[in-house]
């Protein structure tokens, strides 16, 4: 069976806007612990401009459609380590970018719909996009500053430093990145990044708690488990592209001054 | 049969394409099921049900999450871009397809079917990966024209264009052999796209079809400026142009006046920045942004724009004289006169003499 994702279907749904008007709580008892709470009330010092409606459902932990993606990080109180294990796919048209992510960890599961950085629907359901099969290793490879990474036709995985679908002239023409072949990270090498990250109790703890013991885990449970502990490395990247991979005497280079 | 008996047909082929009216689909089910039966029992194929879509995206997500049956390696070898069998590569073949295929508006379909193919999409994207349009790649990514969903299409009016071209072939040469297929598997295909059929995909299940959709030209462009210019009667996905050019729903379906100028701002696609300008009137354009000439030469004007955000930036009026409308572009901060601004875009000290 085919089961390619369609860019059409995901800007369709993008544009239905599941949800509109409608507020979704978080409801999975930690909403409002001090952290997540910190988080909003940060997020409103910052934006005074917030309006009243906004506001107000941002302080009872909801979100809804038409908020944008740094809303919907406040008012459900999102730390890093809700969003380990949400994946979502990604599209773009006219380089407005349509995505679509399941995952999060607030009590019921939805699908976020984004239109760029606003949140276009949610919608509940059980659904779920599972990560690359390697995701663990590349997870791992971006302690080393590789971030953008390729399934090859070999059927390796290769990483670079810099994303080869937009980078700047320079870049492209004197190849200022790296490209290299991603490895099968071993069970040592997954236990060590979690030693580091000091989530190798945790990890050893829930391990038995599923009846395993670490030398026996299933790497089925061992890499989903491992993906839940091992934080994302700090600090993110910056937005490192600046341009589209063409000379400046394309058509695609003529472009109107960026808004940033 | 004789060349003059393959000239006639090909005439009529072609005759029969260019009496289809573009704007409107009445599909003839029954002519079209035939059509189909045949064609899958020239291939050993049972005959089943079809399932009509009621739009290009509807078509595809039904496809999509089908099995779907490959028979297409089984059709003609083709050359590395897939257009032209191997062993046809007489240019009289080519032509008589291309001819074919503008007669029925095959060249507006295949603009279409890129469109339906869609971009695109990096897959399994972390939620703390995402960045918009900078989104890097996570592994990942669909090739839309590389999909089984895409492979396993078959087209109508590429057949029946083909069917011309196979007329020409024969005509054109002395001891060459028709196509063995001719008869089930192109030639049919002229009436059953002149039926209503457009695409078809075949299913261990079923077909599944979608009929051609309504379309709106202007010399021979796709272009309506009230509504989609592709519209399926029964379906929602619709497709919007001006002039021949893709463009937002928005652009079409707001009226001139109260467009605002500012949306060229935004638009990073030069076609679509032209149908904005076209649309709107440059002098609306100039007036909205607080356009300030900096210099002027010949049919050029460098313009200081107000960017609406505290900037201002130096833009190149420029007429367009292919199709004699403005254009505007963006060109570096730097440029103080029309002749720095067209080095900087030609990369060169010379004017063109012609911009297109």
């Amino acid at each position: 069976m085919d089961i390619d994702i369609n860019s059409g279907e995901i800007i369709s749904d993008c544009l239905k806007q599941y949800g509109r008007g409608k507020l979704f709580a978080r409801t999975d008892g930690l909403q409002f612990e001090a952290q997540r709470a910190a988080l909003r009330h940060a997020y409103l010092e910052a934006h005074p401009e917030t309006d009243a409606q906004r506001r107000e459902a941002i302080l009872n932990a909801a979100i809804t459609p038409g908020m944008t993606r740094d809303q919907v990080i406040a008012a459900w109180g999102l730390l890093e380590e809700d969003t380990r294990t949400s994946f979502g796919h990604v599209t773009e048209d006219r380089r407005v970018a349509f995505a679509y992510f399941t995952g999060i960890e607030v009590g019921t599961n939805y699908a976020l719909y984004f239109r760029d950085e606003t949140l276009m629907g949610v919608r509940e359901t059980d659904e779920l996009v599972p990560p690359h099969e390697r995701e663990i290793d590349m997870r791992i490879a971006e302690e080393s500053g590789t971030f953008y990474f390729y399934d090859g036709n070999d059927g390796e995985l290769r990483g670079s430093n810099v994303d080869q679908f937009h980078m700047d002239w320079d870049t492209a023409h004197l190849h200022l990145y790296t490209v290299e072949l991603i490895t099968r990270s071993s069970r040592y090498r997954i236990e060590t990044h979690l030693e580091a990250n000091g989530a190798l109790g945790k990890y050893e703890a829930e391990l038995n708690r599923l009846g395993y013991t670490v030398e026996k885990a299933p790497d089925e449970v061992r890499f989903p488990l491992a993906l839940r502990l091992l934080p994302y490395p700090q600090p993110e990247r910056g937005a490192q592209s600046e341009g589209p991979t063409v000379p400046p005497d394309s058509d695609n280079w003529r472009v109107l001054p960026s808004s940033d | 049969m004789t060349k003059v008996e393959f000239h006639q047909l090909e005439e009529d082929i072609l005759r029969r394409l260019k009496a289809i009216d573009p704007s409107s689909v009445a599909i003839n089910q029954p002519a079209i099921s035939v059509t189909l039966d045949n064609y899958l029992g020239s291939f050993g194929l049972d005959p089943r049900p079809i399932t009509w879509a009621k739009d290009g995206l509807d078509a595809v997500r039904r496809a999509a999450r089908s099995n779907l049956v490959a028979i297409k390696d089984q059709l003609d070898r083709f050359d590395y871009a897939g257009r032209v069998p191997v062993e046809r590569e007489a240019a009289s073949w080519v032509a008589s397809r291309e001819t074919a295929k503008a007669a029925g508006q095959g060249e507006q379909l295949d603009l279409l079917k890129g469109l339906m193919q869609g971009h695109s999409v990096l897959l399994s994207i972390p939620w703390r990966r995402y960045q918009g349009n900078l989104t890097g790649d996570r592994g990942a990514r669909t090739s839309p024209a590389y999909t089984p969903t895409w492979q396993n299409v078959h087209d109508a009016s590429e057949y029946a264009a083909r069917a011309a071209a196979e007329c020409a072939w024969m005509r054109a040469g002395s001891e060459r052999q028709l196509h063995e297929g001719f008869e089930t598997g192109l030639l049919p295909f002229v009436a059953a796209y002149v039926a209503g059929l457009w695409l078809f995909w075949i299913t261990d299940c079923e077909i599944i079809a979608l009929s051609r959709p309504s379309v709106q030209l202007q010399a021979k462009q796709l272009h309506c400026e009230d509504g989609p210019a592709v519209r399926w009667p029964e379906g929602e996905d619709n497709y919007f142009y001006l002039n021949g050019v893709h463009v937002p729903r928005e652009l079409v379906e707001t009226p001139a006046r109260e467009l605002d100028p500012r949306t060229l701002l935004r638009e990073r696609n030069a076609q679509v920045r032209r149908e904005i300008v076209r649309k709107v009137g440059i002098e609306r354009v100039c007036e909205a942004l607080e356009a300030r000439c900096l210099d002027r030469a010949g049919d050029y004007e460098l313009l200081l724009l107000d960017l609406q955000d505290g900037r201002t930036r130096p833009f190149l009026k420029m007429k367009n004289p292919s199709v004699g409308v403005y254009h505007i572009e963006g060109v570096p901060s730097e440029c103080q006169t029309v002749a720095e601004a067209l080095a900087w875009r030609n990369q060169s000290d010379l004017p063109p003499s012609v911009l297109t």
